[in-house]
């Protein structure tokens, strides 16, 4: 089931009203969120089912045993290490087993060998990388001793499923998200209406400018070869600026619903496009995923405390996983590196733990130093996306090399085939999203409003504010669409 | 909780009610191109027979020069094509209606009626049921009733534009789309007297499945229309090559056989070269409409004569307009 679905539209309202109404004790509540989160899932395709309660059902098998087996290291590890290569065993399967062996049989092939391999034809799960690593992150923390395992069978499924993050994130941190389904839940006027309008903000980022920049971009990548340089960087842009809204939208959202039932999800994205360095806009993007690998794959191969050609290796290996996460092609792996070689540049330069504040703090506006670090830094992600959008790495080469012809220049040619881009209602959506982000880029989400600001006590302009939102978003909607990250 | 309800529940109310009140309030705009839709129910009661009716979408409406088929085939031709966003249920429901024994019905489905039920779009019904009067509103099922209602803030929005535009002053040096575009065939044909727009087809290539369930409603209701004793054409929809490669594919063919209404000619047979486009893949412009309404005459010649429906060649002026 889509956020931005009418069934979603009937769908959450339901599942609120029985979940505060019929189904007060925790326990029921926790029961209520497994139905819920199956049935949002299963709407896809109910053969995913069997999948996500395999991985949730194993991930709590191997936390139980991990805790009957406290002092018997060797098989905790035994343990730990079997659940952790079944859930990538199943990850690998549905996700990468076609890719290596076409690439497998590409390599024997070039050294003269011919190999009859066999394919898999199966449908890729939705989300499943998300929940993948949620249910190693448990595994991983009851095995560090960070938490003791569950024993109750609901509040795990329940942990594993919850609906608002089930397909694209937050990745949740067992240590975070398990306990509050451990506690009872009280109603919290503030955090539902706070959630309402981080709602709101997510689906005018997704259903406004995502999807109506897609347009845009599907249109100017479809004939990259026929356009000028300067109109591939407008579609590089857009697809900067959808890939962005699309999935810091869903984020929102998520958040959002999930403070409607009384659970803090983690903070996934904070205005990444204000960076002011590459390792500042991985500590602002997609942070539980970045966290994830920080916590699970940078953190135990010696992270940043050791020799410096260790952490260029560390960086590396970690990007390209964090590239393969992304999905089975070599466009993600090189994304990955490339990100990976300028965080290891960064770093070499002894500047990537700089710039942990707020942009321009108490400013209006940046200053002309910030103004240029953030410029090159968009344009670094920009370049970023282009190998990530493109479907083979000649077409990433093919585009990039275009985008740096001579024809970059060519206004003339540009302006012509901008014509046929439909911008009149993207335009001004762009404005009111940088606008509302810049102007709230200290807070949590966009439609966070200051204790002491004037939106807080003048009630009209915040129903205004929400009823202008709402009209826009509904009226102003692009083509249904799926969220981009649902792939990985 | 109760007071985060209530709250909800008040708003939605607002939402809900200031949306209605436009909807109903807002003066209709009546020049609004889905409004030749009344226009062409008249042509439907009115025109003598032997008469050929083109079904379908803008593309039908775009791209076929009636006046020319009449003159070449030597029968009274309706255009009933009008906005691909209304689906085609509408259309042939009320099409049914006025048919006539003797009548040839050439439909001409935009591809994506096949993927997506052939319910319309959010974007038109609104203006469509407003056009229309609300006509017949209980004759929607739930999807159409899904869509209507999504698309009632998007057409309030766009009617306060319209209404803001009535202060603007000065001619209109673009292609506007008006009911006063049609000529008194049905056909658009202010678009003619404009250049070709800037286009930039998608290159996405449509894999989605067919709709069964449009399909096997399709198959019911062009029976229905065979039992009242007219002809039914299969005909693909004109469009240029890119708009074609995208929104085709082999399924399409492969449902109407199933349900024996199979395309008379080759869907690409009706595929024009992207110069032909006037401002989207199913538009064509003067020389595309020349072009296509040539083909059209070509195979209709060869499915009314050949298919020994001989009293159309007996049209003379007086049993015309």
């Amino acid at each position: 089931m889509l956020f931005n679905s009418f069934e979603f539209i009937v769908f959450l309202p339901i599942v609120f009203l029985f979940y505060w109404f019929v189904f007060r004790d925790r326990r029921w509540q926790n029961m209520l969120v497994v139905v819920a989160s199956y049935v949002f899932y299963g709407w896809w395709d109910w053969r995913f089912l069997l999948l996500i309660a395999l991985t949730s059902l194993c991930s709590y098998g191997s936390g139980i045993l991990l805790e009957h087996y406290e002092d018997k290291r060797q098989r905790q590890q035994a343990v730990s290490a079997a659940n952790i290569v079944l859930n990538l065993g199943i990850l690998g399967i549905f996700k990468y087993y076609n890719f290596f062996v076409e690439n497998l049989d590409t390599l024997f092939g070039m050294m003269g060998w011919h190999m009859d391999w066999v394919t898999v034809n199966v449908i890729l799960p939705v989300g499943i990388s998300f929940y993948t690593f949620q249910a190693l992150s448990y595994t991983i923390d009851v095995y560090q001793k960070k938490l003791p395992a569950t024993h109750d069978m609901v509040e795990f499924f329940a942990y594993i499923s919850f609906f608002p993050q089930l397909v694209a994130g937050p990745i949740e941190r067992a240590t975070n998200l398990l306990p509050q389904f451990q506690k009872k839940r009280t109603f919290d006027y503030d955090k539902a209406v706070d959630g309402c309008r981080q709602m709101l903000w997510g689906f005018f980022k997704k259903m406004v400018i995502a999807d109506n920049c897609a347009a845009h971009v599907n249109q100017i990548w479809a004939n990259y070869q026929d356009e000028t340089g300067f109109v591939l960087l407008i579609g590089a842009v857009f697809f900067t600026l959808q890939i962005y809204c699309d999935f810091s939208g869903y984020s929102d959202i998520a958040i959002g619903c999930a403070r409607l039932f009384g659970f803090d999800l983690m903070r996934n994205f904070n205005f990444p496009y204000f960076s002011r360095s590459i390792p500042e806009f991985w500590r602002r993007w997609h942070i539980s995923l970045t966290t994830w690998f920080r916590d699970y794959i940078y953190f135990p191969m010696g992270g940043s405390r050791c020799k410096k050609w260790r952490v260029i290796r560390n960086v590396y290996i970690v990007w390209a996983v964090s590239g393969l996460w992304h999905g089975a092609n070599w466009t993600f792996v090189c994304w990955g590196l490339y990100h990976g070689t300028l965080l290891a540049a960064y770093n070499l330069l002894g500047i990537s733990t700089k710039y942990k504040n707020v942009v321009a703090y108490g400013h209006r506006l940046p200053d002309f130093r910030e103004s240029l670090q953030m410029l090159l830094t968009f344009f670094l992600a920009v370049i970023g996306w282009i190998i990530f959008r493109a479907e083979t790495i000649t077409d990433a080469l093919g585009y990039l090399t275009t985008l740096f012809s001579m024809s970059l220049f060519d206004m003339s040619g540009s302006v012509e085939s901008l014509k046929g881009l439909d911008l009149r209602e993207t335009l001004p959506a762009l404005i009111i999203l940088f606008l509302c982000e810049w102007i709230q880029r200290d807070k949590q989400h966009a439609m966070q409003f200051s204790a002491t600001g004037v939106v807080v006590h003048h009630a009209w302009i915040r129903y205004a504010l929400y009823f202008a939102l709402a009209m826009i978003t509904v009226s102003m909607a692009g083509t249904q669409s799926e969220f981009i990250y649902f792939q990985f | 909780m109760n007071r985060f309800i209530v709250k909800a529940a008040m708003l939605l109310t607002v939402f809900i009610g200031v949306n209605i009140v436009l909807l109903f309030g807002l003066s209709e705009n009546g020049s609004d191109y889905l409004y030749e839709y009344n226009h062409k129910l008249q042509l439907l009661d009115t025109v003598g027979q032997p008469r050929i009716i083109f079904m379908g979408g803008s593309s039908a409406a775009f791209d076929n020069d009636s006046r020319t088929i009449r003159d070449s085939l030597g029968c009274n031709v309706i255009n009933f094509g009008l906005h691909a966003g209304i689906g085609m249920r509408i259309p042939l429901e009320d099409g049914l209606r006025s048919i006539r024994k003797g009548d040839v019905v050439v439909v001409q489905i935009e591809y994506a009626n096949f993927f997506n039920g052939g319910n319309g779009e959010p974007e038109a019904l609104p203006a469509f049921m407003t056009a229309t009067k609300w006509r017949e509103w209980n004759r929607l099922n739930a999807n159409q009733w899904m869509k209507l209602i999504q698309g009632i803030p998007r057409n309030n929005i766009s009617n306060l534009v319209h209404l803001a535009r009535r202060f603007k002053t000065g001619p209109n040096v673009a292609f506007v789309y008006t009911k006063d575009g049609f000529n008194e065939f049905g056909d658009e044909v202010s678009h003619l007297n404009y250049p070709s727009q800037k286009y930039l087809p998608t290159g996405k290539k449509n894999t989605k499945a067919i709709n069964t369930d449009f399909i096997e409603w399709l198959g019911h209701i062009l029976a229905q229309y065979e039992e009242r004793g007219s002809h039914v054409i299969m005909m693909p929809p004109a469009c240029i090559v890119s708009c074609f490669n995208e929104s085709y594919n082999d399924n399409v063919k492969e449902a109407l056989e199933t349900i024996h209404y199979p395309y008379v000619i080759e869907p690409s047979y009706m595929a024009l070269d992207d110069d032909y486009m006037f401002n989207t893949g199913y538009h064509l412009n003067r020389e595309g409409v020349r072009k296509n309404t040539a083909n059209l005459i070509r195979v209709l010649r060869d499915c009314v004569y050949g298919a020994a429906i001989g009293h159309i060649n007996t049209y003379s002026p007086e049993s015309g307009d």
